[in-house]
């Protein structure tokens, strides 16, 4: 008769994700035919291609006597040249990274990087000075209101752009802190960063502690920023105790960070190193060109030795330029974004050393009211658990008031969900979608068996 | 203002007079010419951590205390630790013995002394960590400082087991996913105050080796052993350390810091046993003022309040025990009188659990044999059920 509460909760969470990431709206193509790839180091990378996706080419060369595929992102190319007789519609030469990406991927979540401040709608008319206009949103507070997939979700960040474009931003930084979470959510919150945040702001990440899905989450984010005690990797996918995603599995969420990346244009080399004990080399020419190699030697800067798995300091992620800056203060932040003036949007409050704006205000408010319905949700539970033991003996009477009780419990987990669906998968491991067939009706059923005996 | 006018008055009477003109204009300018000529001391506030780490040395009293140093318009405040490092009361634990994860308990502390002065304080105050003893979390709260001075016996570390503390436990890019978020915030720790992240990675990382030689009187650091006479190992390289080792307190696998040994790689800026040499010491000797704060106050107050709880708890614990014996009542009233004692038991249990939470740890609950707070609210909600079905 007991429901238990379960809270297995990254095993299913990982499953999630990987549906979710074959339903990506990303769109790929099974591409064919040569291409003659010129990168921007003047090499020429020459093959035929595999895939192609936001820009992405895989690429079949020939390394020695076999083949082996290799994944071109757009911000290596210079110029793409094709094989005109294998495909008519992709004949045009593409002078471009952000062409190609357009042009292999026709949907909007594929759209070329966004250009700040091209959004669809007209913003508000900008009170002040006249100097841009900028809000900080936070990506989780830490102390237990942090966790990607519960407390950082796509759908209030999505809900929040109204709310900015009314303050007339600009800019929104992001300030993460969060131990990372589901990893169901990742593409969703990729999604609404790249398709929604950066068509509309220049979108930054400023990094306190981004750690597994919340780095995979400001991934899609390409200026990033940290403070000084910042700390941003450790992306390894994992359930139960301590066990890793392996196989199949794990080929799909690395798959899903190399396009990630792409988005965010870090080099993929970076996020595998973060997912998986791969070694991360770089070197940083004169020029200030970075170049990451997955190897410890062929490198000047050895970032992830062989056997560990990459997490970046504020210092190693500055030194190979995945950081633009390092900033403890809003003040440090606007110097490293280079804004000689800015207008910090919201009002200040105790406890804070950024202002709160009506968009950061909807997020405090959807953590607060999420935390509240988590800790509520255990006794919910438990005083159902509870009726329906009871309920097992005693007089029709007590079955009666015991079943009242119970449902009066089965409406407010109910709602609970109905607000956070993932709270579904965290309080019971079940996915959001399945809770009414695998929780709802069988609970269902339960109080109605014992109202039925008392009919008896 | 006052020895001058002092002196002045041991003069002959003329000068005495003008001495009296000059002290009245003086009592007039008064503030603009105590700030020209004899700038106010120094305003110094101490904060004593002793006890145990995370359950006497806890964020409540000591926000409360930095609060207190504000309020007092602190200039310097000096931070005093001295954990105890013991298994319990007879036995201390070696210096090799690792407790690592206390790093997310330390973390909700150091914000104290670093953010919430950006946020809360006027003026950013001079912040001291003067260590005696800090192993186990308490060793990554000096850091917060770029100031840190040793007693002569002090020693920070005790936070080794990156790299074995989850051994035998799920798979390996698991385990090193663990290790690498946990030294990335160490490593930020350090960061911010200026230290060399190397530092914490051989307090932290058994089998890690950390050279350093000077240069222009600055330490340099290298991940490997020492290739040159003028250079020094601070760890032996080794996975563990000898019996040998162990007893005789030279465990080498992980750094633990001793006076001499960070007074050498900058870690400490001095060494200082009494208060006073610590403020000679600051160069605050001369015209400084040691407030009379809450600070002591405070932090005995949370240790008395939850000694008191942890009292408290076990009793009403005992008298639910007592109460559940009888609560077979005969009557429709007894059992309800009964349910209501214990309702109220109940109540008075989840509210001091979860009034002192952050001291209340799972080492607390182990050792009072305490359970967890759930059970507490499901006890009680059970009680509600048993009174709604329950007939005269």
């Amino acid at each position: 008769m007991n429901i238990a509460i379960r809270r297995l909760v990254t095993g299913l969470a990982f499953s999630l994700v990987l549906g979710a990431g074959l339903m990506m709206p990303m769109a790929q193509a099974e591409a064919a035919g040569r291409a003659k790839v010129t990168l921007k180091d003047g090499s020429v990378v020459e093959g035929e291609i595999v895939r192609e996706a936001e820009g992405i080419i895989w690429l079949k060369v020939k390394s020695g006597k076999t083949d082996e595929t290799r994944m071109i992102a757009p911000t290596e190319v210079s110029k793409v040249e094709r094989d005109v007789t294998d495909a008519e519609t992709v004949a045009k030469p593409l002078d471009k990274p952000a062409e190609a990406a357009a042009s292999a991927t026709p949907a909007p979540a594929v759209a070329p990087a966004p250009t700040p401040g091209a959004g669809d709608e007209p913003k508000a008319r900008k009170p002040g000075s006249g100097a841009p206009r900028a809000a900080v949103l936070t990506l989780g507070e830490g102390d237990g209101k942090d966790m990607v997939g519960v407390y950082v979700m796509a759908k209030p960040l999505h809900d929040a752009i109204p709310l900015l474009k009314a303050e007339g931003v600009d800019i929104v930084v992001f300030r993460v802190n969060s131990g990372g979470g589901a990893l169901l959510e990742i593409q969703k919150l990729s999604d609404v960063i790249y398709n929604e945040y950066r068509k509309n702001f220049r979108t930054v990440a400023w990094v306190d502690w981004a750690i597994s899905a919340a780095a995979m989450t400001s991934h899609a984010m390409e200026e990033i920023y940290m403070t000084p005690e910042g700390a941003y990797g450790a992306c390894t996918g994992w359930s139960g105790e301590l066990v890793a995603v392996k196989d199949m599995d794990l080929e799909k969420i690395l798959f899903q960070m190399e396009k990630i990346s792409t988005r965010g244009n870090h080099d993929p080399k970076i996020m595998r190193a973060m997912q998986i004990m791969e070694p991360l080399s770089a070197t940083v020419s004169p020029q200030g060109e970075v170049t990451f190699y997955q190897d410890t030697t062929s490198g000047d800067i050895l970032l992830n030795p062989k056997d560990r798995v990459l997490t970046f300091n504020s210092q190693t992620a500055a030194k190979v330029k995945f950081s633009a800056g390092t900033a403890a203060t809003l003040d440090e932040l606007a110097k490293a974004m280079q804004l000689p003036e800015v207008e910090w949007v919201g009002v200040k409050k105790p406890g804070y050393i950024w202002p709160i704006c009506k968009a950061e205000q909807m997020q405090m408010d959807f953590r607060e009211k999420t935390a509240r319905d988590e800790q509520q949700f255990q006794e919910y539970v438990q005083i159902l658990n509870a009726a329906l033991q009871m309920g097992s003996s005693g007089s029709e009477e007590t079955k009666a008031k015991l079943a009242g009780k119970a449902r009066e419990m089965m409406n407010k987990i109910m709602a609970a969900i109905n607000n956070n669906p993932n709270m579904a998968l965290f309080q019971f491991n079940i996915m959001p979608e399945k809770f009414r067939e695998e929780w709802v009706e069988p609970t269902e059923k339960k109080i109605k068996e014992l109202t039925k005996k008392e009919k008896k | 203002m006052l020895s001058r006018f002092m002196t002045w008055t041991g003069l002959s009477g003329a000068v005495r007079a003008i001495g009296l003109c000059v002290a009245l204009l003086a009592g007039v300018f008064g503030t603009r010419l105590a700030r020209a000529d004899d700038p106010a001391p120094t305003r110094i506030y101490v904060i004593e951590l002793n006890g145990e780490f995370g359950y006497d040395i806890s964020q409540t009293p000591i926000r409360q205390a930095m609060r207190d140093a504000r309020d007092n318009n602190a200039d310097v405040v000096i931070v005093k630790i001295d954990a105890k490092w013991e298994r319990d009361e007879y036995q201390p634990l070696p210096d090799n013995a690792a407790n690592f994860d206390e790093l997310f308990r330390a973390q909700k502390i150091m914000p104290i002394f670093a953010e919430e002065l950006q946020r809360d304080w006027p003026k950013q105050p001079r912040v001291v960590m003067w260590v005696k003893r800090a192993m186990g979390g308490p060793a990554f709260i000096p850091f917060v400082s770029p100031e840190i001075y040793f007693t002569s016996d002090a020693k920070v570390g005790g936070v080794g087991g990156i790299g074995v503390m989850l051994e035998g436990k799920g798979d390996e890019v698991v385990r090193q996913k663990q290790y690498s978020l946990r030294m990335a915030r160490a490593e930020g720790f350090l960061i911010r105050s200026g230290y060399d992240p190397k530092i914490i990675n051989a307090m932290c990382r058994p089998g890690y080796q950390l050279t350093y030689r000077m240069e222009g009187g600055r330490p340099v650091f290298f991940s490997r052993a020492p290739e040159r006479p003028d250079e020094f190992a601070l760890t032996s390289g080794e996975m563990k350390d000898s019996m040998e080792e162990v007893v005789r307190g030279t465990t080498k696998s992980v750094l633990t810091l001793n006076a001499d040994t960070a007074r050498a790689i900058g870690v400490s800026k001095g060494t200082a046993d009494t208060q006073d040499d610590l403020i000679f010491q600051l160069g605050l000797s001369k015209n400084s003022q040691v407030i009379d704060g809450k600070s002591k106050r405070i932090m005995e107050a949370w240790k008395r309040d939850i000694n008191n709880a942890t009292r408290d708890i076990k009793k009403a614990l005992q008298d639910l025990g007592q109460g559940q014996e009888g609560a077979g009542g005969n009557s429709y009233e007894a059992r309800t009188q009964m349910r209501g004692k214990q309702t109220r038991l109940l109540d008075d249990i989840i509210a001091k659990l979860k009034r002192f939470e952050e001291a209340f740890g799972p080492r607390w609950h182990g050792v009072n044999q305490v359970p967890p707070i759930q059970q507490f609210e499901l006890r009680r909600e059970e009680i509600g059920l048993q009174q709604l079905v329950d007939k005269k």
